[in-house]
């Protein structure tokens, strides 16, 4: 995958890497299995402090989608290490009633917003098929 | 045939290759960076930046044309003082490069001065790399340097087979008609060749790291083809080393053979710069025509240039080629200006390399 960040942007450089890397699973562009460069080799590549790097994927190992082993390096892990559990639900529904509310505030209705997400969704396995073809 | 034909000739070679790889530079250079400045790509025929790099060509042909004609002028006046040609060239090769670095700095100043009063848009600081970068072929095997190792071993096997049978004395420096007009005491002198070769294994090993753990360096506006090409550009240089590294390697090897008397005929000793120089040329313009700095001339190019700027990183690159990045971990980063990579100055073990390269060219170099 290719990860892009923006050193001038307002998001923390950690935050722009983890959104990067759920995006690249949800794309399936990142597969269970598949590695990611050490701590030390992507903050060379990127130009970032160490910390940066370790903070991201300290966040990403929290939230189940990698494994960080000392000797094998950062693996992807498999699907059913991140499901969607009861505690998601509740910050997901928490989340998006900040986002909702606000275009509700602007005049969106909800056959707006639905479309919205339903684009992205189609975008995210538009992505995968791409790749499938690709091959 | 003149003693110091050599000495010249080795001169001529020197100013041809340095001429050239300066003239070339700017067109060597990917289209976004000129002088050491970032650019926007559609910029890049822009009349004032073509207008710099014109001047900065004539200039440099110019004063190289000046000190190759230098050489008839010189090589009379020289020959009185005989003893002191090399020290004399190697002044005047010195001079030559800080001209040539003059020439390039009043260009530098002269692109920043046509970036400050431009109106690029320059909106974001952008940095992209590819996660499988170093699952990406990087450079050849590293078993080539076995070969190294075996050249290496042959040379030092054969030397302490035939040592008891050696004179005192061993020549040590020939001149171009091949007699000697050095000798040295044979404890001493057989050891110069095996360190030389030894020395060179370890550059060439220094370099293939580099080659292999520097920085990435991708394009954000075509990710897909500058990571393929920037891991072809570093495994086609990892060729020209390895190869040009081995050549060195033999004529070492030849020239040896010749001090200890196995090879009596001295063909070997004067093919061997000559194939050894040539080769060298014949790479560095290679280089220069199809590989490009970072790979970009390889493959097809998008001939439209975005018109914006999406690195903001002007500030990093003092004089346009010293970096220095606090923030930045990473020891080897590409050059702005030349081929291949530089050191982040930021680093202290960038300056401990540094330092440990200069004592073992000095010690190399009073042998």
């Amino acid at each position: 995958m290719f990860l892009t960040l923006d050193l001038n942007s307002e998001i923390p450089i950690y935050t722009q890497i983890r959104n990067q890397v759920v995006m690249a699973i949800a794309k399936q562009e990142l597969k269970e299995g598949d590695f990611l460069p050490s701590v030390r080799q992507m903050a060379a590549d990127l130009g970032v402090n160490l910390h940066t790097i370790n903070k991201a994927y300290n966040i990403l190992k929290q939230e189940g989608f990698l494994t960080v082993h000392r000797r094998k390096g950062v693996v992807i892990n498999p699907t059913d290490k991140y499901k969607a559990e009861k505690e998601y639900y509740k910050n997901l529904k928490e989340q998006l009633e900040i986002i909702t509310s606000e275009a509700v505030c602007r005049g969106l209705n909800s056959e707006e917003i639905n479309k919205i997400i339903v684009d992205i969704i189609k975008d995210l396995n538009n992505n995968e098929r791409g790749r499938e073809n690709e091959c | 045939m003149n003693v110091n034909t050599f000495v010249i000739f080795n001169y001529l070679f020197l100013v041809f290759i340095f001429t050239i790889t300066f003239t070339m530079m700017p067109y060597i250079m990917k289209r976004t960076i000129s002088f050491g400045i970032r650019i926007p790509e559609s910029e890049y025929n822009n009349y004032k930046i073509k207008k710099i790099r014109n001047r900065y060509r004539n200039i440099i042909i110019t004063l190289g044309a000046i000190f190759i004609l230098l050489i008839p002028i010189t090589s009379n006046y020289l020959n009185l003082i005989n003893n002191n040609i090399d020290i004399v060239y190697t002044a005047i090769i010195i001079s030559l490069l800080t001209i040539y670095f003059a020439v390039y700095l009043i260009s530098y100043y002269s692109m920043k001065k046509v970036k400050s009063n431009s109106n690029w848009i320059i909106n974001s600081d952008k940095v992209t790399i590819d996660t499988t970068f170093r699952k990406r072929r990087l450079a050849v095997s590293k078993w080539w340097f076995v070969i190294y190792a075996i050249i290496i071993l042959i040379t030092i096997f054969v030397t302490i087979r035939i040592y008891d049978k050696l004179p005192n004395q061993l020549p040590t420096h020939f001149n171009i008609s091949g007699n000697a007009d050095m000798w040295t005491v044979k404890s001493i002198a057989v050891w110069y060749i095996p360190i030389s070769q030894i020395s060179n294994l370890l550059i060439m090993l220094f370099v293939y790291f580099i080659i292999i753990k520097s920085k990435q360096e991708i394009n954000t506006n075509d990710p897909v083809n500058s990571s393929r090409n920037s891991a072809k550009y570093r495994y086609i240089l990892s060729i020209c080393i390895v190869f040009s590294g081995l050549l060195l390697q033999v004529g070492f090897l030849a020239n040896q053979l010749y001090i200890i008397g196995i090879l009596t005929s001295k063909l070997w000793i004067d093919v061997m710069p000559l194939l050894y120089s040539s080769t060298v040329i014949i790479l560095v313009i290679f280089i220069i025509y199809k590989i490009g700095q970072g790979g970009w001339k390889i493959g097809t190019q998008n001939k439209n240039g975005t018109n914006e700027i999406d690195r903001d990183d002007d500030k990093y690159w003092k004089l346009g080629i010293f970096y220095f990045n606090l923030n930045d971990p990473s020891v080897f980063v590409e050059k702005r200006f030349g081929i291949g990579w530089t050191i982040n100055t930021a680093r202290p073990q960038s300056w401990f390399m540094l330092i440990g390269f200069i004592i073992i060219i000095i010690f190399l170099g009073t042998m």
